[in-house]
């Protein structure tokens, strides 16, 4: 007969502490605030956490982090509010996402708060090489960064993407697919490739 | 002259190319060029390279395949990837020739192809023709009209987008995430969106002049 207990999928989410017979062995970051009942299921969350803040993530209460990834570069902050639930999503901040209460983020989407790469066709030229194996990365060229705001009460749907600098307003549906790049205001549903506005959610 | 790669590379006496550490226990191609520096990740990537031309691949300096791309080709395909350029997790396709310049990024999840339908293969029997053929092979689908795809110098192409057959991506141009591109896209455009349109032009920036300086400020050697 299994072992009830070897099935639990979840683990408390608490700074420092690694999870007993975890598949990868991350370390999960100290500089972390966590609410009670929080709870997330690998190391691999923090694969790419880097941030080097002296709070760098803050986690409500009741919240589920499940197969995601939590990227911070040395200056990211990601917060999440309360009873949010995180799945098999990528958040990743070089300056900050914050993550409202209620929310829900579905399969395969991305979050991030910036280009990852300069858009400046010099720039960008000076980045592949600094990238290289041949470059230095010390040296990389600047890129833009802009915080990214999911307000209480948003659903996001499958493989959808927010892009820098979005702020998403309470209560707002984002259809699977969606690339947002613009302010999304509260109480609408949005869809499509860019993000447009298809109903409220009393429509 | 032996060459000095971004990773250890083994060769054994029948001339084998193995990645060290590797993964996978795959084989890199020996129809290959590469230049120094280059960083191949995993000959995973490469399960499904069957070309047979002579210089089937190439990789110029210090480019790299980072993460699971699929380098993907027929017997008839070549794909030359030039210096500097990241291939992140990217699907080459090629049954004719794929072109891609210095310093490109293609991002996770894109795509580039040569092959696709063409009204010759719209006919449900010569579908299942190709797939009988592949099938009774090595289960590769040989399309009969590729139709080569360039990509110019200094091209950024988005997460999970697709460059389809016959498209040149001129110069300089970025293409936003999750944009399938059909047709020609013109030198420092941006474009993104579905159905895809260009957003603006950037100034052409990118002079050899700036070349040569980013090359003196960001190599380890001038570090």
């Amino acid at each position: 007969m299994p072992n009830a207990k070897s099935q639990l999928q979840y683990h408390l989410l608490q700074p420092g502490k690694p999870i007993e017979g975890d598949w990868c062995h991350f370390p999960i970051p100290s500089n972390i605030e966590v609410g009670e009942s929080s709870v997330f299921d690998t190391s691999f969350c923090f694969k790419q956490y880097f941030s080097k803040l002296p709070l760098g993530l803050k986690v409500g209460k009741n919240v589920t982090i499940k197969s995601s990834v939590l990227a911070t570069e040395d200056n990211g902050y990601i917060e999440i509010g309360d009873n949010t639930i995180i799945s098999n999503a990528s958040i990743a901040a070089y300056n900050k996402i914050i993550i409202g209460s209620y929310v829900y983020i579905a399969g395969g989407v991305n979050i991030v708060d910036t280009d990852f790469h300069p858009i400046d066709p010099a720039s960008r030229l000076a980045d592949t090489i600094a990238l290289s194996p041949a470059g230095d990365k010390s040296s990389r060229p600047l890129f833009q960064s802009k915080p990214v705001v999911i307000e209480d009460d948003v659903w996001i749907g499958f493989n959808a993407t927010i892009l820098k600098g979005v702020k998403i307003g309470r209560g707002s549906i984002i259809q699977p697919g969606s690339v947002v790049s613009k302010d999304i205001p509260a109480g609408s549903v949005v869809a499509g490739n860019p993000a447009q506005i298809t109903g409220g959610p009393n429509d | 002259m032996i060459k000095i790669f971004a990773q250890d590379i083994e060769q054994d006496g029948e001339g084998n190319l193995r990645v060290a550490y590797d993964w996978y226990n795959g084989l890199l191609p020996q129809n290959m060029i590469a230049e120094e520096q280059v960083y191949f990740d995993t000959s995973y990537s490469f399960t499904s390279f069957y070309s047979e031309k002579a210089e089937a691949l190439s990789f110029g300096f210090a480019s790299g395949n980072y993460g699971r791309s699929n380098i993907i080709t027929g017997k008839k395909g070549t794909i030359r990837v030039g210096q500097f350029t990241i291939l992140e997790a990217t699907n080459l396709i090629s049954n004719k020739e794929i072109i891609i310049g210095d310093h490109c990024m293609l991002s996770w999840g894109s795509v580039v192809t040569d092959s696709w339908i063409t009204p010759s293969i719209l006919p449900v029997a010569a579908r299942r023709r190709m797939l009988d053929a592949a099938a009774s092979s090595n289960r590769h689908i040989e399309f009969d009209q590729p139709r080569p795809v360039i990509i110019e110098d200094n091209v950024w192409v988005g997460f999970d987008s697709v460059i389809m057959p016959g498209v040149r991506l001129g110069r300089g141009c970025v293409v936003g995430c999750k944009t399938i591109i059909h047709e020609d896209v013109p030198p420092y455009a941006i474009i993104a969106g579905s159905p895809p349109r260009i957003i603006k032009f950037l100034e052409p920036t990118d002079t050899e002049e700036q070349k040569r300086m980013a090359l003196e400020t960001h190599l380890k050697e001038f570090a």
